[in-house]
């Protein structure tokens, strides 16, 4: 992997300055229907402490920006070796890099390629640009009772940055979300947490042993986490990826269903999403090794089953079909479906 | 909205409506019969308009032409076969089968003389001919028609230089005009069909000629025009009393009692209608048919419109449900039969003309939804049904179009987009602040202007409005080549535009753009003087008796609908096509050429030469400047001044009624042959390939998601269009599962319609089942997807336009 010292992009246009924290971002996507109530902005953040091997943002990880090598435009002309100047870039189509070396992230190659076969994966960006893009679909939120999530890697890994955007968002009045790991610092990140206004919480594993076996970490932080988010009262939906013979024993998910019962009286339920193999290109991209490629994704059946554990537990199910919050006229208009 | 309308709204909350129908022998098996008879059904070209036309003409000859035309549209009336097919509750065909494309000798029948041998087999659209059909057209029509039709008399008058770009070049369509008659008319069912019937407006006609003179010179046009109207009444209510004679004498025969009652109810609807107005919603059906199939009769040509369905059915509907005497699930049958029938209608088209308008569409559009001419919310129970017929029926005609307005019940939205969702294409949504504002700039009073309707693909349109909404389309794509070529064609060499100076000498963008500008302007004379020749023609030779008919303002007026006798008349619409391409092309030179100095104009102008071959760099600089679609004001508002530029440019110009020109940004199929024309261009576009459409951003480079999309397309000054302006927003049907997606979906066209966008519509569908379709087209013989603005059936379409589909950018991202 190439990783890079964090450098400020050139040449970047700024409109609106609403703050002065810098933060790094690997993506801003627009127009999601799944990540939180109506239509949202999601902001991915860089840097993640948990290592799970099915992450499908693996670029995620790193909280630097890194330089992506994609090989299928690459015309091999060759401006990218002429741009570094440590001699290190090569052809995408050559594999990217000379062998040895250790790239300065300068972003000269990328600036250089013509045919967009080097990107940069992360940007060191200011908060109020940030904010600005978010801004910018406000409609598209009032319409449809949506906001902004913040989703990463852990984006409590930038707790100061995300809690200036936040403060901008609630002065307009755009409802705020975050997808979260769990694990990050209580302390640090208890200001940004309190301007949420959901949360949506991933539990992966029940077992600690079996956690620190799949993510790198163990979950004690994390299931504490949980229960400081749920003491201030925040609406949480608390999210399992389902990822066939890892975590989908009916056993680990009814302990997650009854630990939630139990200690997440802010809970709204939880959604079982199905693990998928959508971020494969970016393992390439980064010259990452991908460990599951034997896995299939759970089929319809499998999550049926596994929806009606949770169900049984006495937790709702939060589905496409139910909406986030739950609420008395989503119900009646399910027969649209 | 009233009780009952409530109930069933709470009904289809519950329930999906298939549920509630008699799915043994009843509406769903009806449904699914015909259907499938409609898709066993050849297209094929029938003669016996074309004859009776010819026979009328030739007993005519000296007498006034709208007399001549009315006569003869009473003999077509008279003699064509009338032909009912087992199940049918709507009766009614314009030829001697299913799908008939009927030629119009009147207008153009060289082109079909020269490609008879090659029309059963072309690529696009082909027809199938029977031998004495093809008989009939060499021996008894050619010979008649020979130097008298509208398309010779237009190539005799239209003037050289304007041939010279504007025929067969792609550069300027100006043969939508002579080379088919106009459509593009909303009969007015409220107003004057349904409360009148032909016999009383034949009535009227005959008492406005008992106090007219013939020594009254003022008098003689009038005299004229309401002896053809006397004709023209008398042939349509024939036609209805054919059918009932045939209907009666099919139900003799008859051994099922079932079909039986049903074809005595046939009969006693058409011994009714069309000559009286209709008193029940069956009957009221079946008027609706005989009026479009009058349409079909008098011109072959597109978007004769039903309008606004709900409006003018609910009333029959709420009675006969009040009086007991029509269930739900019947109603949804007839209405179901009523699409079928519509779906039957052929524009039939030479060659040229199927490049741009594929797939034996009618362009019949119905509309649903939007406001009452007092500002109410108009949805009501037959809306849902409107709605419902498409998903059971599964045909790409009628095309579905809903008016939405801020008041309109969020349950109607959805239903909509569960519609939507199933991937036909249908409905089309169209903004009814926006529609109602082109309606007003194009000349209405607002109240009016509130009943306003859609045409054709995307066209806002009035019942009580005559106009050429699509006068003709234009490439602009070809001015911008011209600017960077003094004028020549990059493929040719050919001197078409004007010889402006060498592009390596222009000292600043601005002085570029102004020399594009002036290129655009010399197309956009040549639009306008087509049009006004074309109109000048079809005022001496194809009046309109019948249509005349249908609009209020000509009966009481004494004046046809092509000398101003409707109670509004606008201007003729020209479509721009390309203006993203040119956009995104001015913003590629501006940013590399002007600001950023990294490429000549030089190299610029021998890599557009070569096609980008050998030039690798800077084809891919120039792909990665930025591009309409993406929210990025750099080049959108480079698109809000080329559209803008439309609209005051032809707007400078009056049509024969002395309105002015009015500026469409819809789509068709036209980028595809526009875009085969032009070479490279600077955004990076390769020679021959097709244009953006519409204005929807170029294929595959609005890669920002459905939002950013929809704020640079909403940055269009929309209401500026009264042409219409189209939105393609093709989404994968993972993306929009469940309740969650059908209110996403719901929010985004709210969302969007609150920015000021006018129409979007979706195509969810998954590349692999298109490709698949490619390869197996048995198996998807009723896919129906959206083509820019109207839908027809995938395997139907040339493999150019399927690929082009398959093409267009997928939202991954949703
Ligand atoms: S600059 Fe880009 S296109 Fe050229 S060789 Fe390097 S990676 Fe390939
Ligand atoms: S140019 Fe800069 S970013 Fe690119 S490989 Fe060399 S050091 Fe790394």
């Amino acid at each position: 992997m190439n990783e890079a010292a964090v450098a400020p992009e050139k040449g970047r246009r700024r409109v609106f300055r609403g703050g002065m924290m810098q933060g790094v971002i690997f993506e801003i996507e627009r127009w999601s229907l799944s990540d939180g109530p109506g239509t949202r902005t999601v902001v991915f953040l860089k840097g993640c402490p948990l290592r799970c091997q099915w992450c499908s943002n693996p670029e995620s990880q790193s909280k630097k920006p890194q330089i992506g090598i994609f090989t299928a435009k690459c015309i091999q002309c060759g401006k990218c070796a002429e741009a570094c100047s440590i001699d290190l870039a090569r052809p995408a189509k050559d594999g990217g890099f000379a062998e040895g070396g250790v790239c300065a992230a300068c972003g000269d190659c990328v600036e250089a390629c013509p045919s967009r076969s080097r990107r940069w994966l992360g940007k060191l960006v200011d908060s109020g640009e940030v904010l600005e893009t978010i801004r910018r679909d406000m409609v598209f939120y009032r319409k449809s009772a949506g906001g902004v999530t913040f989703s990463g890697g852990e984006p409590l890994t930038q707790p100061a940055f995300m809690k200036e955007i936040l403060e901008g968002c609630r002065k307009v009045g755009i409802h705020t979300a975050v997808e979260t790991c769990g694990a990050f610092n209580w302390e640090a990140s208890e200001a940004a947490v309190r301007l949420l206004d959901f949360v949506m919480f991933d539990l992966k594993h029940m077992d600690p042993v079996r956690h620190a076996e799949i993510t790198g970490a163990s979950n004690k932080v994390i299931l504490e986490n949980a229960k400081r988010v749920a003491a201030l009262g925040i609406p949480m939906l608390v999210r399992i990826p389902v990822i066939t013979g890892i975590n989908d024993d009916p056993e680990n998910i009814r302990a997650t269903a009854e630990f939630v019962r139990d200690h997440l009286p802010s809970a709204v339920g939880i959604e079982a999403l199905p693990y998928h193999k959508l971020g494969l290109t970016k393992y390439a991209a980064l010259g990452m090794e991908y460990q599951l490629h034997h896995i299939t994704p759970p089929d319809e059946a499998r999550m049926e089953m596994l929806r009606g554990v949770i169900s049984e537990a006495g937790v709702a199910c939060i589905t496409p079909d139910t909406g986030y919050i739950p609420d008395p006229v989503q119900p009646k208009l399910k027969a649209f479906g | 909205m009233n009780g009952a309308a409530a109930q069933l709204m709470e009904q289809t909350e519950y329930t999906h409506p298939v549920n509630n129908l008699d799915s043994g022998t009843g509406a769903d098996n009806r449904t699914r019969r015909l259907k499938n008879a409609y898709l066993d059904a050849t297209p094929t070209i029938c003669m016996e308009r074309a004859l009776a036309f010819t026979q009328s003409f030739q007993e005519t000859e000296g007498e006034a032409r709208t007399l001549r035309l009315a006569k003869a549209f009473r003999r077509a009336c008279e003699t064509i076969t009338v032909g009912i097919f087992d199940d049918e509750l709507i009766v009614g065909t314009h030829g001697s089968g299913r799908r008939m494309g009927a030629l119009v000798p009147e207008i153009s029948w060289k082109w079909l003389a020269e490609e008879l041998t090659t029309i059963q087999t072309r690529p696009r659209d082909p027809y199938h001919i029977d031998p004495e059909h093809e008989r009939l057209f060499r021996e008894e029509i050619i010979p008649y028609w020979k130097g008298r039709s509208l398309e010779e008399h237009a190539l005799a008058r239209l003037p050289e230089d304007t041939k010279r770009i504007g025929i067969g070049r792609d550069i300027l369509d100006t043969e939508m005009k002579w080379r088919s008659h106009v459509g593009e008319i909303t009969p007015d069912f409220q107003d004057i069909l349904f409360p009148r019937g032909f016999r009383a407006i034949c009535d009227e006609a005959q008492a406005k000629l008992e106090t007219l003179r013939y020594d009254n010179i003022d008098d003689l046009d009038k005299i004229d025009y309401y002896r053809a109207t006397v004709e023209a009444c008398e042939g349509i209510i024939t036609l209805g009393r054919r059918y009932a004679a045939h209907a009666e004498a099919l139900a003799e025969k008859e051994t099922d009692p079932r079909r039986k009652a049903e074809l005595m109810t046939i009969a006693a609807n058409c011994r009714r209608v069309p000559e009286h107005p209709p008193r029940n919603f069956w009957e009221a059906s079946q008027m609706l048919w005989f009026v479009m199939i009058g349409c079909f009769l008098s011109e072959n040509c597109p978007a004769f419109n039903v309008g606004r369905f709900d409006m003018f059915m609910n009333p029959f509907y709420q009675a006969d449900r009040a009086r007991g005497a029509l269930s739900q699930a019947f109603a949804q049958e007839l209405i179901n039969c009523l699409w079928i029938k519509i779906a039957e209608f052929i524009w039939l088209l030479p060659q040229n003309g199927s490049k741009y308008y594929a797939g034996y569409s009618g362009f019949t559009n119905l509309t649903v939804g939007g406001r009452n001419i007092d500002g109410s919310q108009a949805v009501n129970e037959v809306s849902f049904m409107a709605v419902e017929a498409p998903a059971q029926v599964g045909l790409p005609q009628p095309s579905l179009s809903v008016i939405i307005h801020p008041d309109t019940p969020e349950e109607f939205l959805l239903a909509c987009c569960r519609l939507a969702r199933k991937g036909i294409g249908f409905p089309a949504f169209h903004n009814d602040r926006v529609g109602t504002q082109m309606m007003m700039y194009a000349g209405m009073r607002p109240d009016d202007a509130r009943e306003w309707t859609l045409l054709g693909c995307v066209v806002p349109h009035h019942r009580k409005v005559y106009e050429w909404t699509d006068a003709g389309g234009y490439n602009m794509a070809a001015a911008l080549e011209w600017t960077l070529n003094q004028g020549r064609s990059r493929l040719t060499g050919e001197q078409l535009g004007l010889p402006t100076k060498d592009a390596r000498h222009f000292a600043s963008f601005e002085e570029l753009k102004e020399t594009f500008f002036e290129q655009v302007r010399h197309i956009m004379k040549h639009c306008a003087v087509s049009t006004i020749i074309e109109q000048k023609l079809h005022q001496e030779m194809v009046p309109r008796p019948y249509l005349s008919l249908l609009v209020e303002g000509c009966l009481e007026s004494g004046k046809d609908l092509v000398d101003g006798g409707a109670r509004y008349n606008v201007g003729p619409g020209w479509i721009v096509v390309g203006a993203a391409d040119c956009a995104n092309g001015l913003a590629a030179i501006r940013k590399n050429v002007f600001e950023e100095n990294k490429i000549t104009m030089d190299q610029l102008l021998k890599a557009l030469d070569d096609d980008f071959v050998g030039h690798e760099e800077i084809h891919q600089q120039l792909r990665k400047s930025p591009k309409f679609g993406n929210d990025d004001d750099t080049v959108d508002r480079l698109v809000v001044e080329m559209t803008d530029f439309n609209d005051r440019g032809l707007s400078q110009y009056k049509d024969v009624l002395g309105q002015p020109f009015h500026s469409a940004i819809m789509g068709l199929t036209y980028n595809i042959p526009t875009g085969a024309v032009v070479g490279a261009l600077p955004c990076g576009r390769k020679a021959g390939e097709p244009l953006a459409e519409g204005c929807s951003p170029h294929p595959g480079t609005d890669v920002s998601g459905p939002t950013a999309t929809m704020r640079s397309e909403a940055k269009v000054n929309h209401e500026l269009h009264p042409g219409g302006t189209l939105l393609n927003l093709k989404l994968l049907p993972s993306v929009i599962e469940g309740h969650r997606g059908l209110a996403g979906m719901a929010a985004l066209i709210r969302s969007y319609f609150e920015l000021g966008g006018y129409h979007c519509q979706f195509n969810v569908i998954r590349p692999e089942t298109l490709r698949d379709a490619q390869e197996h087209p048995d198996r998807y013989r009723d896919l129906v997807v959206r083509v820019a603005g109207y839908c027809a059936i995938f395997t139907e379409l040339s493999r150019e336009v399927q690929n082009e589909i398959i093409r267009r950018t997928t939202h991954e991202t949703l």
